[in-house]
This record gives C-alpha cells, structure tokens and sequence, in this order.
C-alpha cells in the first residue's frame, strides 16, 4: 500500500525531470559564443577558419540542437555527463568531488535553521501579541529580506576583519563552515520562524486546545502535548520544502566564501560558458531538488494518513 | 471573500463599492505599523528614483581620483569608491535600476503566470494537465538557479535579467493562481453566470478575475522583494548588469576584494538591497492582513 504511494510518485518525478533537462539543454545551447569558439579565442586568436571548423565538429556543436540533446542524454543515462571544456576532467568526476563539500554545507545551515527557527517560532506563537512576538517577527522578516551574499560578506567583516575570532583563509574544517553555514541558515530560519508560528496560532484557535483547556490541563501540557504535537506535521513539511531553496542558495554563498561545492562549479562553469559542466551541474541540482521533494511527500504521507489515503 | 458578492449584486454601482475596499485598504496599510514603515520607505525610494539628479549633487559615473575611498562623512554620507564616486549617489542612481528590475519582474510573472494559473484552473482536462507539467518543470530547479540559466542562455545586461527574474518567479503564480481559480469557480456566482449564458472569456475576466486580485496584490508586493534580491544577485555574480552601471549587486562585488581597507564598498549597498526587500515585505504583510489572510508567504 505504502510502496503504490511511492511508485506513484516515482512516476510522476521521472517525466518532470526529463522536461527539465531537455529546457536546461535548449537554453544553454542558445548561449552567445560557443565553446569552439570561446577555445579559439583564448588560444590566441592564430587558429585559422579550418581549425575552427574541426573543432566545431569534434565537439558535435554543427549538428542539429536535438541531436545533440539526444547524444547527450544517452550518454548521461550511463552516468557520462560529458567533459569540461576546460579541464577536460569528466563531469561526473567533478560533480563527486564538490558534492560532500556541498551536502556538508546544506546540512549544517539546515539544523541552524530548524533550531533558530523553531525557537523564534514557538516563542512568538505562545507569547503571541507581546513584544516579543512583534520583536522575533522582525528578526524573522529581516533574516528573510537579507541578500545572502551580503549577509555572508558582512559576517565576514565583523568575524573575520574586526573581530579576528575566523581566519578568511585556512583554519580548521569546522571554522571554514561556520560562517557560510550561519549565512545560508538565517535567511531559513526567518522563514521557518514565520511558518512555525502562523500553524502554532492556527492549532491555538481549535476545538480540542479548547476541551485541553477546560478539563483543567496546565497550559504547557497544552502546549507541549497538543499544539506543538499537531504543528509540526506541516512543520515538517514546510522544512523538507525548503532544502530545495537552500540548494539555491547554496549556489551564492559557495561563490562568496569561495568555498568548493556543486553550486560554485555551476556558476564558475556557466561564467566561463564551459556548457558540459553547467548542464551537469544544474541538471543534478534539479535531481537533488526532486528528490528531496519527494521524501517529504512521502514523509508526509507517512505522518498524515488522511494524506496518505487521499493519495491512493 | 468580500468581493464576490459584488458580482452577485451586479446592479450595484461597482466602482463606488471597489472605491471603498481600496480606501479601507489604504486605512489598514496606515492603520499598521509595518504597513506605514513599508509604504513609506517605498514612496521615499520612489522618489529617490525619479528624481535623483536633484537629490544628490554628484554624478553616479564620473571619475574623481583625489576623492578616492574617502570613509563615510557629511560630504560623502556612504563614502566613496576607489575612483572616487559618491556610493550614495550610486545607491540613489541604483534604485531606479532595482526598481524597474522588480517592476518588470513583478509585471512579467503577474501577467504569464496569472494567465496560465487561471487557464489551468477554469479549463481542467489537459490544459490544466500541460500548463501543470510545464509548471513542475520551472519549479524542478531553485528559483535562482533557474534564472541564472535564463539570464546565461539570454546574455548580460539589466533588460535580460528583467526577463530572468520574471520567468524564474512566474511557476509561484500559475499555483496560487490555479488554486484560487479552481476554489471561485465552484462557487454559485459562477454558476449562475454560466446558466445565465455568460461566455467563458466573460466569465474568466469578469468574474473569476475580479476575485483574484486580492491574492495577486498580496503575492506581487512579496514578488517584488524577491524579484529585487534575485536581480541583484544575479549582478553580483558578474551575470547581469555589467560595470560602471551604479547597481547594486555590483557594487558589493567591487567593495569585495577591498572588504579590509574600506568596509563602506560593500556594506553600503547591500544595505540598500536589503532595506529595500524589507519594505515590499512589509507591505506585502499588511496588504496580505487587510485583503487575504489565506495567502501564506
């Protein structure tokens, strides 16, 4: 029964993903100046027309936009994405290299966010009206109005340049994480603040808080035992959904700290307009994204039956 | 939900009654803190924009070498650039770019993908099934990597990130958009229409449309922080404005190797952004108080 739920989902995810790459692959292939080209250029501007030619086809780009499409998608299937234009490392090769960088990234600003989150979140639903409920919601609100990349720059002037407690370069493996972490996790943690505290008023406003209430329960046992309870399905939820745009934002903040990682090579690739590693890149971006949405759907049938009966 | 009854009554005189909601609204906006600090540092960034020449005395472009990496100061109330450009003037100058990023942004996502929402949400059967896939497609990639691609597929400059920022966040319409649609569409007043032999375009436009809007005002004024944050990072990251325009995403990438010796490079700007972000936020959370407490987000 569980497991029609996920083939289901399956099914659907697979199609999405295909469309994808296929929008990913006609975009980029309209990009202004093309590898060859680009390569002769930097080889010093001496190649001759007939070189140029050569190296158009040994790169397929002469052949019509589907075909090439096709020749790379039965490729990629194989788990071969090509190689770069400029290292000619395999693409595949770099996407292992860079992805533990990155997951270690996502998952670190994750739990800050979840734990700033939840904080401000609870605090402000059960203290609703006061100000402290008004002064964490504008924590929450600025967090969330930040741009990243100067969030990060800014934490690295006061950590880093004032304050001397984080070296900009080396360090240990844990001091180069704090800041980008920090960076990437506030923007999140508003967010969650905010949603947090929207379904714990919501689970406040209902018939059972009430009966909790009037049969004599202490307000925390209420609160502890009831309402958080029943909030945190969507809770849940709501943070499982958010992984995919922390996968966005990763794509910054690696770029500011400089700091290895998937979302760094995609941007790096796609200002050098090294196509094969772009299209690798974001298209397994994509793939993580789905997926990721997948697992809370699928966590959410889990935690909601009504969910879960609904879906069958 | 208080609109639909005007369709109903479709005698009474329409205007007068919208003229109210709009006042009440404007009554709330200043009725609510954040809604009075949004709006107003809205009015004050608008002004900034339209009028900047007569706001600053200094020119957002031309060089002067001697006043170089002066630190903020009553002459230079942010400081100077190493070429000795007023960074305030080029915040103030920025603003019109920031601005007209999220209003075409904003315009763009609102008309592509409130259209599609509705077509998607009035028509089910298989344009609401291809409008859903292509749907699902934009929303399989983050929203600003999707609008990096865009802008690299489409090549620098600020029109181009316009039109990235404004695909990037049209998937966020077309649900919303759908949602409501299939809700209002079940509702009596629509019904009644369609017995009454309303056509669909009239029934769409006159009557499903009219109910939305709520909806699409709260998401566009939330859009427009989004559009703005997502436009200047794409600058930021040398894909979209192109130096010596004052921008402010590029203006923090320039402070950024000089983060040491002039903090003010980078700090200043970013602050615009951020500012800027806070107040389409805050309005967005009034507006969204006043007219549709549903919308989430």
């Amino acid at each position: 029964m569980f497991f029609r739920v996920i083939v289901k989902r399956l099914a659907q995810a697979v199609p999405v993903f295909l469309g994808i790459s296929i929008l990913v692959f006609f975009m980029l292939s309209y990009i202004p100046g093309n590898a060859a080209d680009i390569l002769a250029l930097e080889g010093g501007g001496s190649v001759s027309g007939e070189e140029l030619q050569k190296l158009r086809e040994q790169l397929g780009i002469n052949d019509p936009v589907w075909q090439q499409y096709w020749r790379f998608f039965t490729k990629a299937v194989r788990g071969d994405l090509g190689r770069s234009i400029r290292t000619n490392q395999p693409v595949t090769k770099m996407l292992m290299e860079n992805l533990p960088s990155t997951i270690q990234l996502a998952a670190t600003s994750m739990v800050l966010a979840v734990i700033i989150g939840l904080t401000l979140g609870i605090i402000a639903g059960i203290k609703h009206g006061t100000w402290i409920d008004s002064g964490s919601m504008v924590v929450a609100l600025l967090g969330w109005s930040m741009p990243q990349f100067w969030l990060g720059l800014v934490l690295m002037l006061v950590f880093s340049i004032k304050l001397k407690v984080l070296p900009i370069t080396g360090g240990t493996e844990w001091q180069r994480l704090i800041l980008p972490a920090l960076t990437l996790a506030l923007g999140f943690a508003g967010i969650i603040a905010r949603l947090v505290r929207t379904e714990i008023l919501e689970e406040l406003r209902k018939e059972y808080v009430r009966t909790a209430r009037s049969k004599g329960l202490k307000e925390s046992a209420v609160l502890i035992i009831h309402v958080l309870r029943n909030s945190m399905i969507s809770v849940v939820t709501i943070i499982g959904l958010q992984f995919g745009r922390m996968l966005g934002g990763a794509v910054i903040v690696e770029s500011v700290f400089a700091r290895q990682g998937v979302g760094r090579m995609a941007i790096d690739a796609l200002i050098d307009r090294d196509m094969p590693v772009v299209q690798g890149a974001v298209l397994f971006l994509a793939l993580v994204f789905l997926l990721s949405n997948l697992l809370v759907d699928i966590t959410y049938s889990l935690l909601d039956p009504r969910i879960r009966i609904q879906s069958e | 939900m208080t609109d639909h009854k005007t369709s109903l009554e479709s005698k009474t005189p329409a205007s007068t009654k919208r003229k109210s909601t709009a006042v009440q609204v404007l009554q709330h906006l200043a009725g609510s803190s954040g809604g009075r600090l949004g709006g107003g540092i809205i009015l004050l960034l608008v002004v900034c924009a339209l009028f900047a020449p007569l706001v600053t005395p200094y020119d957002p472009i031309k060089m002067s070498p001697q006043d170089a990496l002066s630190p903020p100061s009553l002459k230079h109330l942010a400081g100077t650039d190493r070429f000795g450009r007023d960074i305030m003037t080029r915040i103030i100058y920025g603003s019109r770019i920031s601005l007209k990023v999220g209003f075409a942004g904003v315009s763009i996502a609102v008309v592509v993908g409130g259209m599609l929402g509705l077509l998607a949400g009035y028509y089910s059967g298989w344009v609401d099934g291809v409008i859903c896939y292509f749907t699902n497609i934009l929303l399989a990639l983050p929203g600003i990597l999707l609008a990096l691609v865009v802008v690299a597929a489409l090549g620098p400059g600020i029109f181009n990130v316009m039109i990235a920022v404004g695909i990037s966040s049209i998937p966020n319409y077309i649900r919303v958009v759908r949602g409501r649609t299939l809700s209002i569409k079940e509702q009596e007043f629509v019904d009644a229409a369609r017995v009454t032999g309303s056509s669909d375009a009239r029934i769409i436009f006159r009557h499903i449309l009219p109910n939305l809007f709520s909806a699409i005002v709260v998401l566009a004024s939330m859009g427009f922080a989004t559009a703005v944050l997502v436009g200047a990072a794409i600058s930021f990251l040398g894909l979209g404005a192109q130096p010596p325009t004052p921008e402010w995403g590029i203006m923090v990438t320039d402070g950024r190797t000089m983060l040491r010796q002039a903090w003010w490079l980078s700090t200043m700007p970013g602050l615009a952004i951020m500012v800027t972000a806070l107040a389409f936020n805050l309005l967005g959370d009034s507006l969204r108080d006043a007219l549709d407490p549903r919308v989430r987000i």
